[in-house]
């Protein structure tokens, strides 16, 4: 044991990125091989090796606390981060091992789902600017390396997926000029350097404020620039959409989580000019999603502009934080309760709609039509998540800052068009769940309807767990609001706090 | 010359890139107008290394890695278009790259697959 902890301690804090790369040295000798026993074999190893990085990570946390270094910095954010990522990781990995298993280049997808791991926790821990931008680099490029080895003989989706590279390639340059741009405001090699808030007085850090914030808003493809998303959720497999949706969008909102520190001191110096982009941005990109999905009948589609909504939100909370109305670190706690909203609401989400598709040859929303009857479990599933996205929306977002004090003018007529705005939009999101709901219990046709919604029974324990998960983490605000049960009951209500001591 | 005149250059420089980029929908030129951007990178942070007291190794090996990894994804992208169009379709894909293009179905509908 002391052999192994003092392993551990000279590794650290990369121990879990060296057990990735040692889990995907192994399976490189794999690579070519096409026998189910080797694929089992390979799909264990990956999933080993994330468990043990998980395991090492919290473990390292846990024996030698928060440190700094001159390339890294580890505190309970990137703890967090580093477990979500992994997390993800075994659940792409069920993802490709459901729908690619039979394929000839499986055991290669594996691989390169292991190598794009390796990158995002480097992003997670990275502190440096020279480490941070590497890592975020060689994460796209390994994510768009997975998503076109994907694809590779799904006609049609060569084009969409060339025309989203070349869009990759846009934010990387932006950051970069970025970068250049932020070193000629002080010098320092860390982001940290530039948080004071007499640094947002430079012209150059202003500068270099609205070029990351740029690349920011293309790397998300918001709206107005949401076309080639758009089109290559239609175009690409259930596979790479989860490559797209759980790998490409958690590592965008990691790198804002770090640069938020510098972006808000920028925000809360320039607070009207800020607000009124930001705000204007917001509404465009939340409009612009809830109002769109109304007409779309594709099930890849409507939630590829729910998720577009979502990271909309975060958008806002900056607009929020952009009239005094939330704090600093606000923002960072909004980025990460937004990214794990969307690992409970889309990762199941995603796989029934792939099973669907699987199922019933189409991606329409008419195709889940009388789910609700002809599988009642899933068809409550689905619903409960659907009604605790809405509910998590609302609790997340600091209404209680326009109701506090002196009503909901206690913040001016900017906090007014806040509160308006947010309460449409959502409103239109509730429509469209509504819409999708209604579908569900629609009255099948006597002929020419989808008939098979038989989906795996490792399915329904997949959906259950993030079901459980979803009423558990209500059921402990609501304890925690209340202020009954145990204190470690009530961590919930009080997560911001947690978050922002440990930050 | 002086430093913020430098700093107009590569701003002016990056300026021609977004035009490129918005106006363009050659695949080529949208390369273009990203080495447009790289350059005006690579001209600032030369241009801040020269008056920097201490650093000045710490820049250089950010613009060299910076570059690689540009550069990777760059050709990636580039061999990933070229090696998956068939001769045929080639010419009208190449010839229909433009990055910021509006259409109806991104807002409201669906797109023709």
């Amino acid at each position: 044991m002391v052999f192994i902890s003092d392993i551990i301690e000279r590794l650290d804090p990369y121990t879990g990125i060296i057990v990735l790369a040692f889990a995907a040295l192994i399976t490189i000798f794999a690579g070519f091989s096409k026998n189910n026993g080797i694929k089992i074999f390979i799909i264990l190893v990956s999933a080993l090796s994330y468990a043990a990085a998980f395991y090492l990570i919290i473990y390292s946390f846990i024996e030698y606390g928060p440190r700094d270094g001159f390339l890294t910095s580890i505190s309970l954010p990137e703890l967090i981060l580093s477990c979500i990522i992994l997390f993800i990781g075994l659940n792409v990995l069920f993802f490709i091992s459901v729908s690619r298993f039979r394929e000839d280049s499986f055991i290669r997808i594996v691989i390169l789902l292991t190598f794009s791991l390796i990158p995002v926790l480097s992003l997670i821990m990275a502190d440096n600017m020279i480490f941070i931008f590497t890592a975020f680099a060689l994460t796209i490029l390994s994510i768009f390396t997975l998503i076109s080895s994907l694809d590779r003989e799904i006609a049609g989706s060569g084009e969409a997926i060339g025309k989203f590279g070349i869009r990759t390639i846009l934010p990387i340059t932006l950051i970069f000029l970025g970068f250049s741009v932020l070193i000629g405001a002080g010098g320092a090699k860390n982001l940290s350097g530039y948080g004071g808030i007499e640094s947002a007085a430079d012209p150059l850090l202003l500068v270099s404020v609205v070029v990351f914030a740029c690349a920011f808003y293309f790397y998300f493809f918001l709206y107005p620039f949401q076309g080639p998303y758009l089109k290559i959720v239609r175009r690409i497999s259930g596979g790479a959409i989860s490559v797209l949706w759980f790998l490409y969008m958690p590592a965008g909102i990691i790198l804002l989580i770090k640069f938020n520190r510098f972006f808000d001191s920028f925000i809360e110096k320039n607070n009207i000019y800020a607000f009124t982009i930001i705000t204007v941005f917001a509404f465009i990109n939340l409009f612009g999603a809830a109002v769109g999905a109304i007409r779309a009948i594709s099930l890849k589609r409507i939630l590829s502009m729910f998720l577009l909504f979502e990271i909309g939100t975060m958008v806002l909370a900056r607009s929020a934080g952009s009239l005094g109305m939330t704090s600093c670190r606000f923002a960072s706690y909004y980025d990460l309760t937004v990214l794990i909203i969307i690992l409970i609401v889309f990762l199941p989400l995603q796989l029934l709609i792939m099973l669907l598709e699987k199922n019933t040859g189409k991606d329409i929303i008419a195709g889940t039509r009388g789910l609700a009857y002809k599988n009642i479990y899933i068809g409550i599933c689905v619903i409960i998540i659907f009604l605790w996205w809405i509910a998590a929306n609302i609790y997340v977002f600091p209404f209680e800052e326009f109701i506090s004090g002196s009503g909901p003018m206690s913040h001016g007529p900017g906090g007014l068009i806040l509160f308006i705005g947010y309460i449409i939009v959502l409103l239109l999101m509730a429509v469209n769940i509504f819409r999708m709901i209604l579908v569900f219990f629609k009255k099948l046709p006597e002929t020419g309807g989808p008939k098979n919604y038989a989906v795996p029974r490792i399915f329904y324990a997949y959906i259950s767990v993030f079901v459980l998960l979803a009423l558990s983490i209500s059921i402990l605000i609501i304890i925690g609001k209340m202020d009954i049960g145990q204190d470690h009951l009530r961590i919930w209500s009080s997560s911001f706090d947690i978050f922002s001591s440990g930050n | 010359m002086s430093s913020e005149l430098v700093f107009y250059i590569a701003m002016v420089l990056f300026l021609i890139s977004v035009f490129g980029l918005f106006v363009s929908a050659d695949i080529v030129s949208v390369f273009i107008a990203y080495q447009l951007m790289t350059a005006a990178a690579i001209i600032n942070f030369l241009n801040f290394s020269v008056y920097m007291e201490t650093g000045q190794l710490w820049i250089k090996v950010f613009l060299i890695i910076g570059l690689l990894t540009i550069y990777l994804l760059a050709f990636v992208v580039f061999f990933y278009i070229y090696s998956n169009t068939e001769t045929l379709e080639r010419k009208t894909i190449i010839k229909d790259h433009r990055l910021f293009r509006l259409e109806k179905s991104d807002w409201w509908g669906e797109d023709n697959i």
